[in-house]
């Protein structure tokens, strides 16, 4: 436990604990959505959600900035993603029934066809690459906030925008 | 840079995150405060070894949390706990004196494997009988190192993580009386061993799990150190207790 008493009052303040809790039940449907773009299916979504949230209540706590608290509970749903992704790479891992990904031809009654070829594209792009396209397509996040939730340099993100967009016209046979 | 790509990708993702349909995606479910969130796949014989795994995983899940309780009270005061049928309360009310072991008994939502007679997870665990429950109690009586008893049914339980977590909303709204174990809660007499109690206590059907409370407050202490944090963040696990 963190005993040492705060040095001022203006320091008491980011020392107030973050309630986990709040910061899940406010954005667990954009996070449950975001999880959904990067693993395919919403019973794997909901699954990494559920997992970051309970990893997390052990350490939100004493998280030093409360301001990056969505930023951080960002991060473990992609780590919690990338953690699926892989464990899928080994087809014969895997225990759960198959359930196709919203981009594949089996769910053309959730999405056209044209959103689902850009989608099967971004998921053939490297690992970073689709992360920053989604952080900064779906979410918005400036280059600053994607570098934060990625654990990257600002100007990675940048290059590694730049670099997804470009592979993502030649796959999709655009002009660039 | 290409902008009919970004058009594109954006859309995309704006239809792909649209089929989630808010009121169909499950509830968050509020971590279970102790039991370790991969249950031992062993039984009886690698009791010790499970222990350990689970009080280390205590500590992740339940104590850790604990500190977000104003007060540090990782015990519920004694005059809270009903001290009927069984035993006598651990101390006068206000004292200050708290458990030092505490025995959970299996109820339906129990992850031990001891409870679960080789149910899959998704099924109810077999909760502890009456008989079972009779028999811990007359056994951890009989024990010379225990100085007190009391029970912790479930309703009272529910009081105790109320109070525990009071500033977690949702988990306490989310957490109903059934969702937590009954419990003995156990004083040792000064300087005795906590180990044999709690091998005792797990060996006795109906028992999911018995817990040193000193142990855990001892590995809280040692989660003080930064690099129980930064560990966790790199999701690697602390190693294991000594207890």
């Amino acid at each position: 436990m963190r005993v040492e008493p705060p040095a001022t009052a203006e320091e008491a303040v980011p020392r107030e604990r973050v309630d986990v809790a709040a910061i899940f039940a406010a954005h667990h449907i954009g996070l449950v959505r975001l999880a959904l773009i990067m693993v395919g299916d919403l019973a794997t979504a909901e699954d990494v959600v559920q997992e970051a949230f309970a990893r997390t209540h052990a350490g939100l706590p004493r998280l030093r900035d409360p301001d990056k608290a969505l930023t951080y509970v960002r991060s473990a749903v992609l780590n919690g993603c990338r953690s699926v992704l892989r464990r899928r790479a080994f087809a014969f891992r895997r225990r759960t029934p198959y359930e196709p990904p919203i981009w594949s031809a089996e769910s053309a009654v959730l999405i056209g066809e044209e959103r689902r070829e850009v989608l099967a594209a971004l998921q053939r792009l490297p690992r970073r690459q689709r992360e920053a396209l989604v952080l900064r397509y779906y979410l918005e996040l400036s280059d600053l906030e994607i570098a934060d939730v990625m654990g990257i340099g600002a100007s990675t993100v940048r290059s590694t925008i730049a670099r997804g967009i470009a592979a993502l016209g030649r796959a999709l046979k655009e002009e660039a | 840079m290409n902008e009919k790509v970004e058009a594109r990708l954006r859309a995309a993702l704006r239809e792909a995150a649209e089929t989630v349909d808010p009121a169909a995606v499950r509830p968050l479910l509020p971590p279970e405060p102790w039991v370790p969130a991969r249950p031992p796949r062993h039984r009886r014989p690698v009791l010790a070894a499970a222990a350990a795994a689970a009080a280390v995983s205590a500590v992740a899940g339940g104590v850790l949390f604990a500190r977000s309780a104003a007060p540090p009270a990782p015990e519920p005061p004694a005059d809270e706990s009903v001290a009927l049928p069984y035993g006598t309360p651990l101390a006068e009310p206000g004292s200050g004196a708290a458990a030092d072991v505490v025995v959970f008994l299996c109820h339906r939502g129990a992850l031990a494997p001891a409870c679960r007679d080789g149910k899959r997870p998704d099924e109810p665990a077999r909760p502890a009988t009456r008989r079972e429950i009779d028999d811990v109690y007359r056994v951890l009586r009989a024990r010379t190192e225990i100085t007190a008893i009391t029970f912790e049914d479930q309703e009272t339980a529910l009081e105790n993580f109320r109070r525990r977590y009071r500033d977690n909303k949702l988990l306490t709204e989310l957490t109903k009386a059934e969702d937590l174990p009954e419990s003995f809660r156990i004083a040792l007499a000064p300087g005795a061993d906590p180990k044999p109690v709690i091998e005792a206590a797990e060996a006795l059907p109906g028992v999911a799990q018995a817990v040193d409370l000193r142990c855990l407050e001892r590995a809280k202490a040692r989660e003080e150190a930064a690099e129980a944090a930064e560990a966790r963040r790199a999701g690697r696990t602390p190693a294991p207790l000594d207890c």
